[in-house]
């Protein structure tokens, strides 16, 4: 496990240390929050100052406006006074009633006038001062219009000059107050310019200020989005690709936020990952320990078991060889009789365990079928002899082929024969059929022609020791047979059946995976007249062959074969790798290659050989049991010597032999010899 | 890789080397041998032994049972291969192992085997191939 980003983290005080950490195990819900609601408060705050600056200019411009027109009243209804007063002075002065006409207008207009002044003032805030302006203006027009009655009565120039003095003092008063009226507003306005002129300026400031920080505030939420959101993701992301395959996790600074619990989820899948792969590593240890203990006892079984039976067997059959009484004879004979049935029922019950523990080893390969049941036939004819019992054999079909353990089918057979001669009437005969079931499926039946068995008895047979009474009889028999036989094919994908009619007899019948049909060849001559040409090989210098076949009974077949034939040296390798090696470092003088090879196919192999200058001179002997024509065709066009098929008659592959040996003493390339039997 | 040179090389050899543990079989051994009597018989207890006998005698024919106190049958076909001396020298498996532990042997270098228990038929045609 690694350290946590604490060591990672930059020096810095205590407080920064702080509010990094703040900052981390902040959700990011509220970083998101913070970087969208800074700048947002910035521009709200530009947004209302603005809108107190807008208030603000609205209220100046109220008062201005107040203030104008409060103006305008003022100095109209001064200019209606003056006016009526002038038109009165005119009248005083000519007693013509023209100079009347301005006067009368006013009064009919300054009313209307004197309302609007007093609406200003009252807007304007200074009522008080505008009814000082509207008592001068009230006194003023009483005054004018006793002058005018004065005026009509006739009196003289002079005694009419103390009014015309009069209003003339009350019309100063009232200019005087109307200027004194205006004053006010006009005051107020240039304070409120210069209020609103600092206002502004200071909302300009914070305007800027305000622009500057929203701006800085955006600039910061996208430097830590990218730089510090965007990077923990993208370390997240890698070590979620790390975690996928396998891999340590780069460290990364823990946090309280979503990708901090991203990141603890990554450790902690981590963590598990590394647990479970450590418990599969010991279940598969431990697997192996058991297999390889189950293994060894089997193997240590069978050791231990036959090592005594050894020095038994080895012993009695010497007794046997010595002068002996008959008595004495007899009881010998029994002994090894007994010996070779422990025997017998050891190797039964090591194959039976080897099945239960799947560790049976079958190589399942295309098989022909009618050789192979004549093989067995003639294994058991001289058991059937001895009892003058019949074998029949019923295959029609020479090509006919399974997919199965050759050995295996054979072991199968004979014990079915072998109960078949054993569990019969003396004379009684055994059949032996194969044929074609559907289109998968292949079947062997043994039919014998004694007692038969009961239908209680059809699957009894099959229970190990299960003897039926036998054991009580003379027949020999280990009570494992056919459960070993039904085992045995039931491992190779097929079944074991038996039908029987009481006192006619019992068939048994295998039914097996069946594969395409193989070319069916039949076996050579007796003195096939090439084997005549070719002159034995000298002692002392033979052949060395090579052996690439992944089955060790095949293997053990030629090695037997080959110890009768003088200095030859036999090479093995099970692989076709490992013969393509073997060849080119041992350049052996012939090549046995089998088809079916757990890494390479033959023709693969066979390929590279002829490919490769240092090997594809040396002759090629093909061995299967399945090939068609057409494979066999292609394999001779490829450069094989010869094709064999399995099993291999011995005589044919010396005859094979003794032509590679001829032809290399005389130091030349062999000239094929093609076998192709009729289809 | 395996050897397969019966001793009829040289007819003066009659020396035969048993490596094997289990005395009832070495018995057995002896016992049969007096049937044989050209043969002379050398009997090793352990791998080692065996060993050391095959290079200083160098016998016509090695037979070795496959479990031995200090060795497994592998083991000293390997040695034997490799000691210039015993390289050419033919090894017999006698062995109560299950088949796939013999075909192993033969794969190994063995020159062929012969199951335990055994036919004492078997085994004198055997001694009479490598000493005619």
């Amino acid at each position: 496990m690694r350290s946590r980003g604490a060591s990672s983290a930059p020096p810095g005080t205590d407080q920064a240390r702080g509010l990094r950490h703040w900052w981390l195990d902040l959700s990011l819900r509220a970083k998101g929050l913070i970087v969208v609601a800074v700048p947002l408060i910035a521009l709200m705050g530009i947004i209302s100052a603005n809108l107190v600056l807008q208030q603000s200019e609205s209220n100046e411009r109220n008062i201005s406006t107040n203030a104008r027109n409060l103006a305008d009243a003022a100095n109209q209804v001064l200019t209606a006074a003056v006016n009526a007063e002038t038109s009165m002075r005119g009248y005083a002065l000519s007693r013509d009633p023209v100079f009347l006409a301005p006067y009368t207008l006013t009064l009919t207009q300054i009313g209307a006038e004197r309302t609007a002044l007093r609406r200003a003032a009252v807007a304007a805030g200074v009522g008080r001062q505008q009814q000082t302006v509207d008592a001068t203006t009230g006194q003023e027009l009483a005054e004018l219009a006793q002058l005018r009655s004065a005026i009509s009565d006739g009196p003289s120039a002079q005694n009419l000059l103390p009014a015309l003095l009069n209003g003339k003092t009350t019309m100063d008063l009232l200019r005087r107050q109307v200027a004194d009226l205006a004053a006010g507003p006009t005051a107020l306005v240039t304070v409120q310019h210069d209020k609103l002129t600092t206002l502004q300026t200071r909302i300009e400031v914070l305007d800027i200020a305000g622009l500057v920080l929203a701006l800085l505030a955006g600039l910061a939420g996208v430097a830590l989005f990218s730089s510090g959101i965007a990077s923990r993701v993208s370390v997240n992301a890698e070590n979620a690709r790390r975690l996928g395959e396998g891999l340590p996790l780069e460290p990364i600074i823990p946090a309280g936020d979503e990708i901090g619990r991203l990141a603890d989820s990554h450790l902690r899948a981590e963590q598990l990952l590394a647990r479970r792969a450590a418990e599969l590593t010991e279940a598969r240890d431990t697997a192996v320990r058991a297999t390889q203990a189950k293994n060894s006892f089997l193997s240590s079984t069978s050791h231990e078991l036959r090592t005594p039976l050894n020095a038994i067997l080895g012993f009695t059959q010497l007794l046997q060889l010595s002068e002996l009484s008959e008595e004495d004879s007899d009881g010998v004979d029994r002994i090894l009789a007994a010996g070779r049935h422990l025997l017998a029922l050891i190797n039964e019950l090591i194959d039976i365990a080897r099945i239960e523990s799947g560790d049976l080893g079958l190589s399942l390969e295309p098989v022909l079928v009618r050789p192979l049941i004549e093989e067995c036939c003639r294994l058991m004819a001289p058991m059937a002899a001895e009892r003058s019992i019949r074998i029949i054999r019923d295959c029609a079909h020479p090509a006919l082929a399974a997919f199965v353990d050759r050995q295996r089918l054979a072991q199968i057979l004979v014990n079915l024969i072998s109960n078949a001669v054993k569990y019969n009437h003396k004379g009684g005969s055994i059949t032996i059929s194969c044929a074609e079931e559907g289109t998968g499926q292949v079947t062997v039946t043994v039919t014998d022609t004694g007692p038969g068995l009961a239908a209680d008895d059809l699957e009894r047979i099959f229970v190990p020791f299960e003897r039926l009474g036998a054991e009580r009889t003379a027949v020999e028999g280990t009570g494992i047979g056919l459960p070993l036989a039904r085992a045995l094919t039931e491992a190779m994908k097929g079944h074991l059946t038996v039908s029987s009619v009481l006192g006619q007899g019992a068939a048994f019948t295998v039914s097996l995976t069946r594969a395409p049909d193989l070319l069916h060849v039949p076996k050579p001559s007796p003195a096939p007249a090439r084997r005549a040409v070719p002159p034995r090989v000298p002692a002392g210098a033979g052949l060395s062959i090579l052996s690439i076949d992944d089955n060790p009974a095949n293997l053990e077949v030629i090695a037997r074969y080959l110890r009768g034939r003088p200095g030859t040296r036999l090479l093995s390798a099970i692989s076709g790798r490992a013969g393509l090696d073997c060849a080119v470092r041992d350049v052996p003088d012939v090549i046995l290659l089998d088809l079916h090879l757990p890494d390479l196919q033959g023709d693969e192999v066979l390929n590279e050989l002829k490919a490769d200058p240092a090997t594809a001179g040396i002759p090629v002997i093909v061995l299967s049991a399945d090939a068609s024509r057409g494979v066999i065709h292609r394999l001779l066009a490829g450069g094989a010597f010869a094709y064999l098929t399995k099993p291999i008659e011995l005589a044919e592959l010396g005859g094979l032999l003794d032509t590679c040996a001829a032809t290399r003493a005389q130091d030349q390339q062999p000239q094929p010899a093609i076998r192709i039997a009729p289809a | 890789m395996s050897a397969q040179e019966p001793a009829k090389g040289d007819p003066m050899n009659h020396g035969m080397l048993y490596i094997e543990d289990d005395d009832n079989n070495i018995s057995l051994a002896r016992a049969l041998l007096k049937r044989r009597p050209q043969i002379e018989l050398q009997v090793a207890m352990n791998g080692r032994d065996g060993i050391q006998a095959a290079i200083d005698k160098r016998p016509a024919l090695i037979l070795l049972d496959n479990r031995l106190p200090d060795a497994t049958g592998s083991e000293i076909l390997r040695e034997l291969a490799s000691a210039p001396a015993t390289a050419a020298i033919p090894v017999v498996i006698l062995s109560s192992d299950a088949d796939e532990f013999i075909n192993q042997l033969i794969a190994e270098g063995a020159t062929e085997a012969v199951p335990k228990p055994f036919d004492i038929h078997e085994f004198i045609a055997m001694l009479d191939r490598y000493f005619p």
